[in-house]
């Protein structure tokens, strides 16, 4: 790689740091499709009423009766006038506390308007209950965090699911997806909302992240914990990519069909969640003439994949296909078909009869032939399997 | 086969009976999809390196779904499906016919299952996938599963193993080394082809169950299929997990051959989650696993070996980056007989090794995202570098996307000279939304490299999923 191509290569790296160092002011945000942005056009400032003796059922008092998170469980100028007389105010008294319209409606003035800026607090995409959480003694404070510091509440004070989970272990409460989340008529999470996209990300309690790569690195959790992925994925999900016949494009880059074959061998395991190398691979590999095994019309004639014969086939060297094929089987069978092996390999082989098995292979050869011996027989005749003990 | 395509179309009249019945309040649901594909090939038959010959692949592939879903009033009981059709006009029927595996057109059902659920019981009941440390396979049968409220539970299955040469089945979940069908090579009198390979293939298996037991959860399993009455794959597997909210969780598997009794497959992953940042290091090794039908079974072939090391650095803000380091060992195994095995680490064996590592960054703020990804390895198989850059934007709250995506890749290939030099990628994807069940989506790509020197890829897509 030349210099200046890496030279640019480390500026745009450099910068995109710079740019994510910039950002950094603004708020850890949750997600958008649990809870939708809002707009509070409002001043208002918690720690100050906390301090004032104002305890949080003073303001917010239908919480108690609350059943669902659409209730806003806001105060209204009825609970406000408790303390802020807005009617005085109005008459342009001077009032402690202060009690103007500006006072809590910033910019709001009534001789221009007829009424503030409104409140954009879509409801949260959850299943969710106040008046449960309080009958079981839980604190404002757990879910909603220390508000003595706090001037506006946003979205910012709404719990992340890891506070849920203190309670929600599966003992004291349900630790099951669909106790808090919405669901399909599948049973499995909703995903989509207008808001945006459900996708568990950076911090997620059960270490679920789909963060960057992700299409890529999927593969241990997925086969080890089905059910987890299950709860939100159907199958027809995990077909859009695993089915072989789609091109995913988030998977495989540009030109990806040219390019394969050095990903293939840093990684055939991943290609083989997708493709089977004798239905698959050897068949379209034999279409374009990379396959031997091909029809005679479909062959190459002038082309070659490989060194030269006698290096690559006769005569045992570093470059030999015997080093290759031990470290990497799968390279083989995605072009060749068993008779390409068979032709040097079996027993019966008028050419070479190179025995393909590892060390001590004949110690387990009657175990292997007893289960299944259609194989053996390919290469073997009857007689030379009982001669070789592996009848 | 005729058992399968009556049993499967039991299933369907008695799920249409069941739809049926009074006072439900069943909800049905369709899935389609439908991909044009249009490009070009490389082909390397009867030509010279300097010669580019181009086939053309334009395939259009349809994918019909249909799910239902509580079919009994208060009850889980469902049942969903996922037929696809297909057909590729830009390869002749006749050289279809030449090649084991290709077909110019088909259909396959992919899976088509009645499920119920109740309390810790699940009960699964036609063709269906089956995903898990040993396999991703799919099988015509029945599955049952039963979890117990103390954390202990019990899952059993059996059916015949989905081949490539059932009616209306697929090849993808076959299991490996096998060609699809032998049926071409027994009519062209082919000495070792093997009428066996389309007979049905009977799996079943079972699994112990551990469901969050302090932290822990897992499972021991035994699989055994059967060809021709004799052992195609008999297979042991322990998967286990653990994780208790934000901090260390870890998953390990276990896929042990049982004929060879030695690991197939093996990885451990261990994972530090925190709100600033997530660690996590891999351990894997991956051995081909064939079918004892073929006869790479039992030819001398080693693991490799791999470890992973990644961390993700969340910064306060859209962005976030992430390192990553593998290193691969490639394993010899060669008879020592031979006199080939004085000569693995011999100057001009292939190495042994591959190392590489990637770094990257993504942005997500409101309707904009991009991701950038630059990988490199070396060692084994030759040298790459990649450069993907990724950027969208949605507008319209969602109802118009319009993303891009380039990539450069500088590539090495140890074993193919042709495959050296710089390519160049660029796709750019727009997709809208016709209404709140349909999306329309189109995909152009156009390359440039030393290999193919240009072409251009375009796909089409529709995709639709509503409610009944």
């Amino acid at each position: 790689m030349d210099r200046q191509f890496r030279n640019v290569l480390g500026l745009f790296a450099l910068s995109l740091i710079a740019a994510g160092v910039a950002w950094a002011a603004s708020g850890r945000e949750r997600s958008l499709a649990i809870y939708p942005a809002q707009n509070i056009p409002l001043r208002f400032d918690h720690a100050q009423h906390l301090e004032a003796g104002a305890d949080c059922v003073t303001c917010h008092e239908t919480v108690t009766k609350s059943e669902s998170p659409k209730d806003r469980n806001l105060p209204a100028h009825p609970e406000c006038e408790t303390c802020h007389d807005i009617e005085d105010a109005q008459k342009g008294k001077k009032t402690d506390p202060p009690a103007s319209c500006g006072t809590c409606h910033p910019g709001f003035d009534p001789t221009v308007r007829k009424a503030p800026a409104k409140l954009d607090l879509p409801s949260g995409n959850l299943h969710f209950t106040h008046k449960v959480h309080l009958a079981k003694k839980v604190e404002c404070v757990t879910c909603h965090g220390d508000m003595t510091k706090v001037t506006l509440a946003t979205r910012q004070q709404l719990p992340k699911m890891a506070t849920c989970f203190e309670c929600h272990d599966g003992k004291q409460a349900s630790n099951e997806c669909k106790a808090c989340h919405v669901t399909q008529a599948s049973g499995r999470l909703q995903l989509t909302f207008a808001s945006g996209i459900l996708r568990p990300m950076q911090g997620n309690p059960l270490g679920l992240d789909h963060g960057p790569r992700f299409e890529f690195n999927h593969g241990t959790r997925a086969s080890v914990a089905r059910q987890t992925c299950t709860q939100c994925h159907a199958d027809s999900y995990c077909q859009q990519c695993h089915d072989a016949l789609q091109k995913p494009l988030s998977v495989h880059p540009n030109d990806f069909i040219t390019l394969h074959p050095l990903q293939a061998r840093t990684d055939a395991a991943r290609c083989e969640s997708c493709h089977r190398l004798q239905s698959f691979c050897a068949a379209c590999h034999e279409r374009v003439g990379v396959g031997m095994d091909a029809d005679q019309s479909l062959r190459p004639r002038n082309v070659k994949v490989h060194p030269d014969y006698t290096t690559w086939v006769q005569t045992p060297g570093p470059q030999h296909h015997g080093i290759v094929a031990s470290r990497d089987i799968r390279q083989c069978a995605a072009c060749h078909r068993e008779e390409t092996c068979v032709s040097c390999h079996s027993e019966r082989s008028l050419r070479q009869q190179v025995n393909p098995h590892p060390n001590g292979f004949s110690s387990s050869c009657k175990k292997l032939a007893a289960a299944n011996d259609r194989a053996c027989l390919k290469c073997h005749t009857e007689t030379s399997l009982v001669q070789k003990g592996c009848r | 086969m005729k058992t399968v395509a009556h049993a499967t179309g039991a299933m369907g009249l008695a799920l249409a009976l069941l739809a049926a019945g009074p006072a439900s309040a069943a909800a049905v649901q369709i899935e389609a999809r439908t991909e044009a594909q249009a490009y070009q090939i490389r082909a390397w038959r009867g030509t010279t390196p300097e010669d580019v010959v181009l086939l053309p692949r334009r395939r259009i592939v349809q994918y019909l779904g249909l799910n239902a879903f509580e079919l009994v009033t208060g009850q889980d009981l469902g049942f969903e499906s996922s037929l696809r059709v297909f057909a590729d006009f830009g390869l002749p029927r006749g050289e279809a016919a030449k090649v084991d595996g290709l077909r110019a057109e088909d259909a396959d059902l992919q899976y088509a299952y009645a499920r119920y659920a109740v309390g810790g019981f699940e009960g699964k009941l036609g063709r269906q996938l089956y995903i898990d440390s040993m396999d991703i396979m799919a099988f015509d049968g029945l599955r049952l599963r039963y979890m117990s409220r103390f954390g202990v539970g019990v899952e059993a299955y059996g059916g015949l193993w989905l081949k490539g040469s059932g009616i209306l089945s697929s090849s993808v979940y076959q299991p490996e080394g096998t060609r699809e069908s032998d049926s071409r090579r027994l009519e062209q009198g082919i000495v070792d082809a093997d009428s066996s390979l389309d007979a049905l293939e009977p799996v079943y298996g079972a699994k112990l169950l551990v469901g969050d037991l302090k932290g822990f959860s897992g499972s021991l399993g035994y699989r055994k299929a059967l060809l021709g009455g004799k052992t195609d794959l008999e297979r042991a597997g322990l998967e286990l997990r653990y994780g208790r909210g934000l901090g260390v969780s870890a998953l390990a598997g276990l896929d042990l051959d049982l004929l060879q009794l030695k690991p197939a497959q093996a990885r451990l992953q261990v994972r530090l989650d925190r709100e600033l940042y997530a660690v996590s290091a891999e351990a894997l090794r991956f051995t081909p696993v064939f079918s004892t039908n073929s006869i790479w079974y039992y030819f001398a072939f080693a693991p490799r070996d791999e470890v992973r090391v990644r961390a993700d650095f969340y910064p306060v803000g859209p962005l976030r980056y992430y390192v990553q380091a593998l290193g691969s060992l490639y394993h010899t195994n060669i008879n020592d007989s031979l006199a080939l095995a004085s000569h693995v680490d011999a100057e001009g064996a292939p190495a042994s090794t591959n190392m590489g590592g990637a770094v990257g960054a993504s942005l997500r703020r409101g309707s904009l995202r991009s991701a950038l990804d630059v990988t490199y390895r070396t060692g084994f198989g030759g040298n790459q570098l990649w450069v993907d850059l990724t950027g969208g934007y949605s507008f319209d709250q969602g109802l118009f996307d319009l993303d891009a995506r380039l990539s450069v890749a500088h590539v090495d290939d140890e074993f193919n000279p042709q495959l050296r030099g710089n390519f160049f990628g660029a796709q750019l994807w727009a997709s809208r939304a016709l209404s709140h069940a349909t999306r329309i989506s189109l995909v152009l790509e156009q390359n440039v490299n030393p290999f193919t020197r240009s072409d251009t890829k375009a796909f089409f897509l529709f995709d639709l999923k509503a409610n009944l």
